[in-house]
């Protein structure tokens, strides 16, 4: 059954199309990734279904219903890591994950908290403030983040990118637990052995050219 | 060959110069850019101080308008106020900068090699006390004048005691443990404590001190500062690089802050700073559920910091101390005015909220319900700012003032919330040429944003100091309130 459906999504900077026509389905349990050099468009695909940018034109349907960012299910529903990522400079890494667990009314929050905590290895860093984790610790908290909340798509932009070796074999088994878990899952990716284990098809994009 | 590593080398004078040289390439460039960012920085300064001076010469027409007994002798006590303020405000700056900083080129290139850092340090530490003395000096020889206080003498205490604070400061860069660290607070709760008295009528039949016993004071404030001083310049040749760094990136982010006209920004950098400084917390568990999370944070955020709500209750004293002195109608902006700044940092979570939208999207809830309840816990505080103002404020009996109150919490937080949720310059927005290079047309707003709203929910309570001016003025801040939480 499909979750995701894009037809027709085109985004034009100026008279430059990045996208022209892109049309895309995705189904639940299912990992789509998007592959192409630099400025082909990947970050902007993944925008354009966040709701953070404006397609010129073309249609998104989320189950089957027109998408709409601004509805609070359809918030509930998808999860995306983008490059636009912030934290609070004042609260602690366990205190982020606090936060959005509450926010998202999760049941036993503190329970589901530890355990992703372990998951993503930053126990010994729960005390700490964002600004003194080092970069990948970083990328592990933002993808804790998803974790913690509710889920049906993810959307993750080079969701790869700042991990280390086993940060990477970790994303892998977590990415294909989420899809066994039925979360549909589009990712841009410049890795390739995340790519071949975790897509189950590869959409190449190359900037409208 | 050996080294002899026990002397420093003395050859920064030498080191310098060899720098200058080096740099001799770039100096086109550098001046350019230099006078570039003179010119903003005046600008910006025009734009904040004129917005401030008028008011602050209209409040003291009408606080010199004001003849009775309790007037005169609370007015007495204004030097004392201007020194120290001044001081806390002047050492407070020192401590979040160094005072001394070093680049980082300027440490991995000199500092790593055993020149002696007191000598390369020597210009900065001298320029330093040359202006903070000089800033304390004249600021309170105004004072001093206007309120009949020998001015000679009151310039030369205020200048000994910036020196001495300054030389503290510097102390507790080569110590950070030294008690020299508390500084800033002890001379903010000084300040308090004065306008506390005057509000009080603690100063009733006090004049001003006579030329002999100011000068004895200045005497031992002079000592006090070359003892204090003397010793800081001992103890700066074990001043460590790193703390000599860490100021450095701070006044750029600060600098660049200033010079874009977003103020906003440079909170950013502080509080990104102290964070960094703290490093982890204990970590407190729970929060709220749904769309009242942020107000959860913000919780933790309080219990965390209860300075932070604590220094409102301090800053309760200046609307009591004016309207002792007979500002009337003017402790409302003034109040306003400190309601809205002295909780800034209460606001905290809500600027993250309205700079990244990525932090909303992991919430879930809708935008505009995350941002009210960002303004949850600022805006009880403020009302309870507020309110305490009351007896201080105008109006006819107590029901007016507490009407009044209301609309001071609430009008500060209005102006709190502009100031953090209010979107930053636009650079895809239409530029208007100006000197400084093309300019995004909503800079300027963005400068004196907080400021606008203070002014604007004063006017109701200005012109008329009773129920319907309280009425208007919190409906004013509704509005605002209203439209900064459900803007797109
Ligand atoms: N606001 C913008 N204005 C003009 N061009 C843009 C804008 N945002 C993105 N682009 C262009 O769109 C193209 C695709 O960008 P992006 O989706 O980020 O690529 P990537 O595949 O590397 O993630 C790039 O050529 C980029 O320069
Ligand atoms: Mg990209």
């Amino acid at each position: 059954m499909t979750l995701l459906q894009v037809a027709g999504l085109t985004r034009r900077f100026g008279d430059h199309a990045v996208l022209e026509g892109f049309d895309l389905s995705i189904a639940a349990g299912e990992a789509v990734a998007l592959v192409g050099p630099n400025g082909s468009g990947k970050s902007t695909v993944l925008r354009c279904i966040a709701g953070t940018d404006a397609p010129s034109a073309g249609e998104l349907l989320l189950d089957g219903e027109v998408y709409d960012e601004r509805r609070p299910e359809v918030r509930q529903q998808v999860a995306a890591l983008l490059d636009d990522l912030d934290f609070f400079p004042d609260l602690a890494v366990v205190e982020h994950l606090d936060l959005v667990a509450h926010a998202h009314r999760v049941p036993d929050p503190e329970r589901v908290v530890d355990d992703v905590l372990a998951d993503v290895g930053l126990l010994d860093q729960a005390p700490q403030l964002p600004g003194t984790l080092s970069s990948g610790q970083r990328q592990r908290l933002a993808l804790g983040l998803l974790w913690v909340r509710p889920r049906r798509l993810l959307l993750l932009d080079e969701p790869e990118q700042r991990l280390d070796g086993a940060g990477l074999g970790w994303l892998t088994d977590r990415l294909l637990r989420e899809k066994e878990d039925g979360v549909a899952v589009l990712f841009a990716s410049h890795h390739p052995d995340l790519v071949d284990q975790v897509a189950d098809r590869v959409v190449r994009l190359d900037g409208g050219r | 060959m050996s080294l002899d590593t026990t002397a420093p080398v003395r050859v920064s004078r030498e080191l310098r110069a060899q720098i200058r040289w080096w740099r001799r390439g770039h100096s086109e460039l550098a001046w350019g850019s230099v006078i570039a960012d003179a010119y903003t920085i005046l600008l910006s300064v025009l734009v904040y101080g004129s917005m401030l001076a008028t008011g602050l010469v209209r409040a003291g027409a009408r606080i010199s308008a004001c003849r009775t007994e309790a007037c005169l002798t609370a007015r007495t006590a204004t030097p004392i106020l201007l020194l120290l303020a001044a001081l806390a405000i002047l050492t407070a700056l020192a401590r979040l900068v160094g005072p001394l900083v070093a680049s980082r080129a300027t440490a991995a290139l000199v500092l790593a090699a055993p020149v002696d850092r007191r000598a390369w340090l020597l210009p900065q530490l001298v320029a330093g006390l040359v202006t903070v003395s000089g800033v304390a000096g004249v600021l309170v020889a105004v004072g001093a004048a206007v309120t009949g206080w020998p001015v000679a003498a009151a310039a030369v205490v205020a200048g000994a005691l910036a020196v001495l604070l300054h030389s503290g400061a510097l102390l507790a860069q080569v110590e950070p443990r030294s008690p020299w660290r508390r500084a800033p607070v002890v001379a903010s709760l000084l300040t308090a404590a004065v306008l506390a008295a005057v509000a009080l009528g603690l100063f009733a039949g006090v004049t001003p001190p006579d030329g002999p016993l100011t000068w004895s004071v200045a005497a031992a404030a002079v000592a006090a500062a070359t003892v204090t001083t003397v010793r800081a310049w001992r103890r700066l040749t074990l001043i460590r690089r790193r703390d000599l760094v860490r100021g450095h990136s701070l006044t750029r982010g600060l600098a660049g802050a200033m010079a874009g006209l977003d103020p906003a920004l440079a909170f950013d950098v502080v509080l990104a700073r102290s964070a960094e400084e703290r490093g982890s917390v204990r970590p407190r568990r729970g929060g709220l559920p749904g769309g009242w999370a942020p107000a959860g944070a913000d919780l933790i955020r309080l219990r965390r910091h209860p300075g932070r709500a604590l220094a409102l209750l301090a800053a309760l004293t200046a609307p009591y101390a004016a309207a002792v002195s007979g500002a009337g109608v003017f402790v409302v902006p003034l109040a306003l005015l400190l309601g809205w700044l002295v909780a800034l940092p209460l606001g905290a979570g809500m600027r993250v909220l309205g700079r990244s939208p990525s932090v909303g999207r992991l919430l879930g809830a809708h935008p505009a319900r995350l941002r009210l309840a960002a303004l949850v816990v600022p805006g009880a505080v403020l009302l309870c700012f507020g309110l305490a103002c009351a007896p201080a404020l105008p109006g006819a009996d107590p029901m007016t003032r507490l009407a009044c109150g209301a609309a001071v919490g609430i009008g500060s937080c209005a102006a709190l919330a502009r100031w953090h949720l209010a979107s930053p310059p636009d650079y895809n927005r239409p530029l208007a040429s100006t000197p400084m290079g093309a300019v995004p047309t909503n800079l300027y707003g963005s400068a004196v944003r907080g400021l606008d709203i203070v002014g604007l929910v004063s006017i109701p309570l200005l012109l008329s100091p009773d129920l319907t001016g309280a009425a208007v003025s919190l409906a004013l801040s509704g509005v605002v309130l209203g439209v900064l939480v459900r803007r797109e």
